[in-house]
């Protein structure tokens, strides 16, 4: 999956218009990046990429760039 | 002396028998007396809790609840020996923590089919008379029901629809002298709750919640033992809280 597809996803799931996440975006900063968001990424990365991330390892990311990182098969 | 408890007459199908509060409640029911029919769709697994079990004449059968058209199969099995059951616990469930961004009608289905469709099918199969003699189901329902947390949408759902079909159900079961009731059990360290935990969940601020902190499956096959007995004969079409005291 390419990178621009990766950030389409996680905008969608986050519901901030396109163009708004940079890799560098700080997660801390962005309002909508909650408890709520981290399970939908759970969900997001067992359907779109079948892989079983613990709540834990996500809430260690630090911005945008490690999310993407982890949007592999 | 009496003992209200003694099971030893009872023959009771237990579904998702293979795991958590189902193998609890199968290993704890046999310890009084009862003969269990075991349901569940992992073989390896349910001949591990048959080798756990206290006494004789107990069977398992391998059954995919979710995909069986037919349960009449299970219940035609059960009492293929000559003995008619008399109590039926569906402990068999499936959670997901799904926010409502990625609820979709399938995986809502899959929830509300193990939890709730699955759970009055095999009420209408067990409560034909060639099948019972009279008897008590126990459905395992969830503290979700009364207080769910975020994301528990569906299951939630699922579980409180348990809870007041069993109450319906009651009505016409007291005429097939079966009685009828859900179990509310609080958190629990079952391996299901282990995932759930997993998924972001936190366990330690739920456990909080409860007076009496986490609670073990035999606290829920204690319960089942209870409404599956005797000594509830006057209770039915209610739901027991299991949840060691959660107000909060």
């Amino acid at each position: 999956m390419t990178e621009e597809k990766k950030m389409e996803l996680l905008e969608e799931m986050l519901e901030v218009d396109e163009g708004t996440l940079k890799p560098e975006t700080l997660l801390a900063d962005l309002e909508e990046w909650d408890s709520i968001a981290i399970l939908s990424f759970i969900v997001l990365l067992d359907e779109e990429f079948g892989k079983s991330v613990k709540a834990a390892e996500i809430r260690k990311f630090n911005t945008i760039a490690d999310a993407l990182k982890i949007m592999e098969k | 002396m009496i003992n209200p408890l003694d099971l030893s007459n009872k023959k009771i199908l237990v579904t998702g028998s293979s795991s958590g509060i189902g193998r609890a409640a199968s290993i704890y029911l046999s310890k009084l007396g009862a003969k269990l029919v075991l349901v569940a769709r992992n073989e390896e697994r349910l001949k591990d809790t048959l080798s756990k079990l206290s006494g004789q004449g107990h069977l398992y059968i391998v059954a995919d609840l979710e995909e069986l058209e037919d349960m009449s199969v299970i219940f035609d099995e059960a009492i293929k020996d000559g003995e008619k059951l008399s109590g039926l616990v569906h402990s068999a469930g499936f959670s997901q923590v799904l926010p409502i961004n990625m609820l979709t009608r399938e995986k809502m289905y899959k929830e509300m089919n193990i939890n709730y469709f699955c759970f009055i099918e095999l009420v209408r199969q067990f409560s034909k008379k060639k099948y019972n003699n009279g008897g008590s189901i126990v459905g395992i329902s969830s503290i979700a029901s009364d207080r769910a947390e975020q994301c528990q949408t569906n299951y939630a759902a699922s579980k409180a629809a348990m809870d007041i079909a069993a109450q319906a159900l009651s009505i016409e079961l007291t005429k097939k002298n079966i009685r009828i009731n859900t179990i509310l059990p609080g958190a629990i360290l079952t391996n299901m709750a282990k995932q759930v935990e997993e998924n972001g969940v936190d366990l330690e601020q739920i456990k909080k919640l409860q007076l009496l902190g986490m609670g073990q499956p035999d606290d829920i096959a204690s319960a089942i033992a209870f409404l599956i007995s005797d000594m509830s004969k006057f209770i039915t079409g209610r739901k027991l809280f299991v949840d060691g005291g959660r107000f909060l």
